[in-house]
């Protein structure tokens, strides 16, 4: 991708405006990022990773 | 503690396995192991259904125990199953989402010692059929019970002779 120093968040583009509210909604930053840079940016965002944890409690009942 | 069983049954949820044709392992309540195939097979579920409590350690459902290991996600049964002595009456399974979207499913049930001598509950189980094929790839497939959960209670309980006690038991998501 040619290297340009234009930021996404004044493009007239519409695919790319779109590429910039994703990350920036993802990564919860207001910070723009040149067009070679979007990759790398979405490549960082943390992944959401689904835990499961069980507990187990036992106690006295009055029957 | 969620098992390697309900990992790898997780993880198939991301492919469509066609039927008898295994993917990842899992290992039985005797601790063969076998590979995951259809999910969707008559009786197999990938999720948590709703169970009975069994005293039966090679049968699907929930079971008490008296074994005191620190649970491992390659645990394939409980350490020691109690077989006999208990009965539960009440056995509610209820699910929903927590106020952080987190999934939930939640056991109570109420059980009484029937025998003549005091029982000490420790741990307990959720064993359940997962349609898996002998070999990786391979076509025997069928039902496999395995543990899909198993954890120790904050605090052992004595349950004395004819009395009752309230268990309960919740598997959930978080984020």
């Amino acid at each position: 991708m040619a290297k340009s120093k234009a930021k996404v968040i004044v493009s007239n583009e519409q695919w790319l405006e779109d590429i910039a509210d994703a990350v920036r909604e993802k990564t919860q930053t207001n910070k723009s990022y040149r067009i070679d840079e979007i990759p790398e940016a979405i490549m960082s965002i943390p992944d959401v990773n689904v835990k499961y944890t069980s507990t187990a409690t036992i106690v006295p009942y009055d029957n | 503690m969620i098992t390697n069983n309900f990992r790898n049954l997780s993880k198939c949820l991301l492919a469509k396995s066609s039927i008898n044709k295994g993917l990842l392992p899992c290992k039985d309540v005797n601790g063969t192991t076998y590979y995951i195939s259809n999910l969707y097979q008559s009786n197999s579920y990938p999720y948590t259904q709703t169970q009975a409590f069994t005293l039966s350690s090679t049968s699907a459902g929930v079971s008490l125990g008296i074994g005191t290991t620190q649970p491992s996600a390659a645990d394939y049964n409980l350490e020691s199953t109690i077989t006999s002595g208990l009965s539960v009456g009440i056995f509610n399974v209820s699910t929903g989402m927590d106020e952080n979207d987190g999934v939930f499913v939640k056991y109570e049930m109420i059980v009484n010692n029937t025998s003549s001598s005091p029982i000490t509950v420790r741990e307990v189980g959720i064993k359940q059929p997962i349609y898996a094929a002998t070999s990786q790839g391979g076509s025997s497939s069928a039902n496999r019970i395995c543990l899909i959960d198993r954890s120790l209670f904050d605090q052992p309980l004595t349950i004395a002779a004819g009395e009752y006690a309230l268990v309960t038991y919740i598997l959930k998501t978080s984020e």
